[in-house]
């Protein structure tokens, strides 16, 4: 995570960040990768911009990977104060944008592991959005939940 | 003389340590936040460093020796260099511009300090000085079969201004310094000299297809860039700049595998398809199939470069039509790559005309097939003797 314009954290590609103060948290370029939004009734949200669905042993970069990534994450929200018991998800992402004739795309694979992992840490997933063809870019609202997605070919819509 | 270019992951984390302790530098000296944008090693033909570098702007360069040799350069565009003058703490108002030649200093050692660190040794570095505009960044001699490392940083100053970090190691004593830090485990060796005869032949192909741009659209047309970048492969979508692209992904299979996409930026794909269907680029099918032949073009222009020079063949897919964010399209490519392995091996050429022509050519080879072909090539070859199309 990386500070930039004034009241935006800025999340880049294998990066996550959590924040208990009002800023919005955006991400953008989001191809076969997963936006995963957390926060909790208290105010305290971050967003994870995971990569690859697994990480290998001695995988270095906790956020590439979303099993890793929402691990870290939900540590950062904690250390924050974060109400563990009232932490909800929402998630986008994970389109197949090129034709690349792989058995399944990594796009799937991202978002079926996102789901597993946040069944496995017993957060509820409340909205989602994700698959299709295009990229998307994303903005999150940790202290209401919304998640804004905007794509280049539609309107932005929030969920 | 040889490389493992494994090693080159151990400097990327060096190098990406050094921007961002560069960055927090530039952050106290100005009370502004900062951010790395991007961060990467090229390997890069001597007369294309400059073109890397861009226009000359305000430049600080200052040199450094001792455990590690080279020279560093600071740039700024007009604009960042008085933001960055204008916030300079305690420098009061209306500040001399010869205070970036001490946000150089103080950054060049931030950066520097992690290398010495690494390296078991001291560096020393010179006393900050501007870069006379003539004056090649890689001087002449120091250079491996014509081509340098470079490590690239660009770094974000409240918000909306950046700078740009180059640090140019002295190549042959870098070239020393990547064989003592090999890397532990599977090794990527190669001879540098059959490096950078693979690089000038991706530059030849790359000359190639300009040529043959130009005579299908009448468009004027030139590779400005042409390098070989290593970067982790979720570093892979910062190397192309925010916004849409139209354009073409190809999978090719031989004895080297991986992905090429041609991207056209907005304004290029209207020119390109105008130029080929004048008065019909309004046709999206029609607009289609002429971003799809331009990029079968090229696609070939490579693909058949690498495959002739190593007498033999490598197949590429149909061409996959795409018209979306470049960053999002560059970062589905490297995640397909990423489950195979951490870093990325990315030849980036760009085409440019006049303005407003921008022609991206990014190729992913796997990194097992790019050392085999790496490894076949003769490093004395004449690329011009290599056919192509």
């Amino acid at each position: 995570m990386t500070p930039g314009a004034e009241d935006r954290l800025r999340v880049g590609v294998a990066d996550a960040t959590a924040t208990d103060g009002d800023e919005t948290i955006v991400t953008s370029g989001l191809g076969s990768c997963v936006g995963i939004a957390l926060y909790d009734d208290t105010g305290v949200g971050g967003l994870l911009h995971a990569m690859l669905p697994e990480a290998p042993e001695n995988g270095e970069n906790a956020a590439k990977y979303v099993d890793t990534g929402v691990a870290e994450l939900l540590s950062e929200m904690e250390a924050l104060g974060a109400d563990r018991r009232s932490i909800k998800a929402k998630l986008t992402g994970g389109s197949s944008m090129l034709d690349l004739g792989e058995d399944k795309p990594v796009g799937d694979k991202n978002v079926e592991a996102a789901r597993r992992v946040l069944t496995d840490a017993d957060i509820e997933l409340i909205a989602d959005e994700t698959g299709g063809d295009s990229g998307r870019s994303v903005s999150f609202d940790p202290e209401t939940g919304e998640l804004r997605i905007k794509r280049v070919d539609a309107e932005a819509q929030a969920i | 003389m040889r490389v493992d270019l494994k090693s080159l992951g151990t400097f990327n984390r060096i190098g990406s340590a050094g921007a961002k302790r560069a960055a927090d530098a530039l952050s106290s000296l100005t009370d502004e936040d900062t951010f790395v944008e991007r961060t990467a090693i090229n390997f890069t033909p001597v007369d294309h460093v400059d073109a890397v570098l861009g226009a000359p702007e305000t430049q600080v360069a200052i040199e450094f020796d001792g455990a590690l040799e080279g020279r560093a350069l600071l740039v700024f565009d007009e604009a960042s260099a008085d933001h960055v003058l204008e916030n300079l703490q305690g420098a009061g108002e209306d500040p001399d511009p010869a205070y970036l030649h001490e946000v150089a200093n103080i950054m060049t050692s931030s950066f520097i300090d992690g290398w010495a660190e690494h390296l078991t040794g001291t560096i020393d570095i010179s006393t900050p000085s501007a870069l006379d505009t003539d004056e090649s960044l890689v001087p002449p001699g120091e250079d491996v079969g014509g081509s340098s490392f470079l490590f690239t940083s660009t770094i974000g100053v409240g918000g909306d201004h950046r700078c740009r970090f180059y640090l140019v190691p002295e190549p042959t004593s870098f070239v020393g310094t990547l064989r003592d830090g090999a890397s532990n485990g599977a090794a990527l060796d190669v001879d540098v000299d059959e490096l950078t005869a693979f690089l000038q032949l991706t530059a030849s192909g790359a000359s190639t297809v300009s040529e043959q741009l130009e005579m299908l659209t009448g468009i004027d047309a030139e590779v400005s860039v042409s390098h070989l970048n290593f970067v982790p492969v979720e570093e892979v979508p910062n190397t192309i700049d925010p916004g849409t692209y139209q354009g073409t992904v190809f999978q090719f299979e031989g004895p080297m595998e991986g992905y090429l996409a041609v991207l056209f930026d907005g304004a290029t794909a209207d020119s390109v398809a105008e130029a080929m269907l004048p008065g019909g680029a309004d046709d999206p099918e029609k607009r289609q199939g002429a971003i799809e032949e331009l990029g079968n073009i090229t696609a070939s222009g490579f693909i058949d470069g690498w495959a002739n020079a190593l007498g033999t063949t490598i197949d590429h897919s149909v061409p996959d039509f795409v018209d979306d964010m470049g960053k999002a399209l560059l970062e589905s490519i490297a995640a397909q790559l990423g489950q195979r392995q951490e870093f990325a091996y990315v030849f980036d050429v760009e085409i440019t005309a006049g303005d407003p022509m921008s022609c991206r050519v990014f190729a992913f080879p796997d990194e097992a097939g790019l050392q085999t072909t790496i490894s076949s090539l003769d490093a004395d070859m004449d690329v011009a003797d290599v056919e192509r199309l």
